[in-house]
């Protein structure tokens, strides 16, 4: 049986929720607090559960299936799609599956460098500042890899930058745009089909309505809160966010390692 | 599988990302019409080219009605679509570790090495044109990391925390890279694949550009894994197709460790 170590169903952790609920595949889930195991500064438990440090990426979800770890959020619905019997999640044209990875690799990176940062602001900047800074540096500073430690650190930065953070809001407003241009033609995100991509793309702005409601409403974006309904009536969907285990998965976030590692320099 | 219709291959040199679509093009013998977009003249920013990629980047690959301009998910396409072997692995797990290598070569690996050639080669051999040309060429650039990159590079104003950066990464990357071929003799696996093709469009530089860090002594299972790559005869084709010194890069591969230290 896979097993799934992941966090509150939201962003990057609840793309592999949504889609091994959709294949219906039965999977262990193991359940971990990157806000805890990121900040917990006794030298012994750094990092230090063998489930974090078999993550390469050190955040965000991680598989087991076959003995190797599948890591990488996109990558990983990609493996599920393509490994697991049950419904297809991916198309087989060719020009249709091009789609799906140019949007993974363009606006699902871009979401989560935009949405990850917001959040964060939001809810977990709050929390950091309650802890004693000495320590907190002392915790960033021992932070592996080092992209990891540079998108806390930046999480932290944030603090009373409002040019950093309108920058963030305006590249957000121009993302939704785009998506809502792509639902122009379809209910979906890649051809006439329910895919993977809608999967990526509704796991970074599903807490948008609560995160960025001036940005995410009927009158500016109807097509995606349309697209935000009809993937919430879904049953895998919904299982996903039943996982959650504060019963509020749309407040959790996390920097995540993927933007930093994937957006270069 | 599609019904096979002449691609025609918007590209540059044999280097990095048109590297990658005229590599799998020739792996899988591929008849196409092929054209020189010269990126130190900036074609690729002229308007009958971003008419095609409205972003500016190289390659485009046009078939029949489909426009893809994405170099990576391009490479899957084409193996996809077109008859000839197959360079994607039969098995999902080998699937996902060519996918997850190729954006750490793209996104990761890529832009640390590429900050060096765009301060070593672009900025200069852009510099041997007409500079107003080229800035108010500069200034048409669509995407504002480019035009943020060409600035840079032909002012060499890269800062040292952004050299020293992309130096890190560039090491950090060698380490892993060294480290996954000490477990699997190519980057999905067992086989030959698009994640070494698209690595060899990097990698085939190091040698010659950091031959410090990327050697017979320091990493021997890359020079190794960049042989075998190199001795494809779709490699020798496809290089052969340079115009300018960068394709010559390859014959640092070649150069083997006893030869090394006859030259010394």
């Amino acid at each position: 049986m896979p097993a799934l170590y992941h966090w509150e169903p939201n962003t990057f952790y609840l793309k592999p929720l949504i889609a091994l609920h959709e294949k219906g595949v039965r999977f262990s889930s193991h359940y971990i607090d990157p806000t805890a195991t990121a900040f917990d500064i006794r030298p012994d438990c750094l990092d230090a559960s063998i489930e974090v440090l078999n993550n390469p990426e050190r955040e965000g979800p991680m598989l087991i299936e076959s003995g190797e770890v599948i890591c990488g959020s996109f990558f990983m619905l990609e493996f599920i799609a393509d490994f697991y019997p049950g419904p297809e999640l991916a198309p087989r044209d060719p020009m249709l599956y091009y789609r799906i990875q140019e949007i993974g690799q363009t606006l699902g990176v871009q979401l989560a460098t935009l949405v990850g940062p917001l959040g964060c602001e939001r809810y977990l900047l709050p929390k950091l500042r309650k802890r004693d800074a000495v320590q907190l540096n002392a915790a960033l500073s021992a932070m592996e890899p080092v992209e990891r430690r540079h998108v806390w650190q930046a999480v932290l930065d944030l603090e009373g930058n409002t040019q950093e953070f309108a920058r963030l809001h305006s590249k957000l407003a121009g993302s939704l745009q785009e998506i809502e241009s792509l639902l122009d033609a379809s209910d979906w995100l890649v051809g006439e089909d329910y895919s993977i991509a809608d999967i990526e793309v509704f796991s970074m702005i599903h807490s948008l309505p609560v995160l960025t409601p001036e940005l995410l409403h009927p009158g500016c974006t109807p097509k995606i809160v349309s697209f935000l309904q009809r993937m919430q009536s879904r049953p895998a969907v919904r299982a996903a966010l039943a996982m959650s285990r504060t019963g509020h998965p749309e407040r959790c976030f996390v920097p995540g390692i993927e933007p930093s590692r994937w957006l270069g320099l | 599988m599609m019904a096979p219709e002449r691609p025609v291959l918007y590209h540059w040199e044999p280097n990095s990302n048109p590297g990658k679509a005229m590599l799998i093009l020739a792996e899988k013998g591929i008849d196409y019409e092929g054209h020189y977009v010269d990126l130190l003249a900036m074609e690729q920013h002229r308007p009958e080219y971003l008419a095609l990629n409205p972003r500016g980047t190289i390659p485009t690959l046009v078939h029949g009605q489909n426009i893809l301009t994405e170099s990576t998910p391009m490479m899957e396409y084409i193996d996809a679509a077109f008859p000839g072997p197959r360079f994607t692995p039969g098995n999902a797990i080998e699937r996902w570790r060519m996918r997850w290598w190729m954006r750490f070569f793209d996104s990761y690996l890529a832009p640390a090495i590429s900050m060096g050639g765009w301060k070593r080669f672009i900025g200069p051999a852009a510099l041997e044109r007409d500079i107003g040309d080229i800035e108010a060429a500069i200034d048409r650039i669509p995407l504002e990391a480019r035009r943020s990159a060409w600035h840079k590079a032909l002012h060499d104003d890269f800062s040292e925390a952004e050299l020293s950066e992309s130096q890190r990464r560039y090491r950090y990357g060698l380490y892993l890279l060294e480290a996954h071929l000490c477990r699997f003799p190519w980057i999905a696996g067992n086989d030959y694949s698009l994640g070494d093709m698209n690595g060899f469009t990097l990698g085939y530089a190091f040698p010659s550009v950091q031959p410090d860090y990327c050697n017979d002594c320091k990493t021997p299972r890359i020079m190794d894994w960049l042989r075998r790559i190199c001795a494809r005869p779709a490699v020798r084709k496809t290089w052969s197709l340079g115009r300018t010194h960068l394709a010559s890069r390859l014959e640092a591969i070649t150069v083997k460790p006893d030869a090394d230290k006859e030259g010394i």
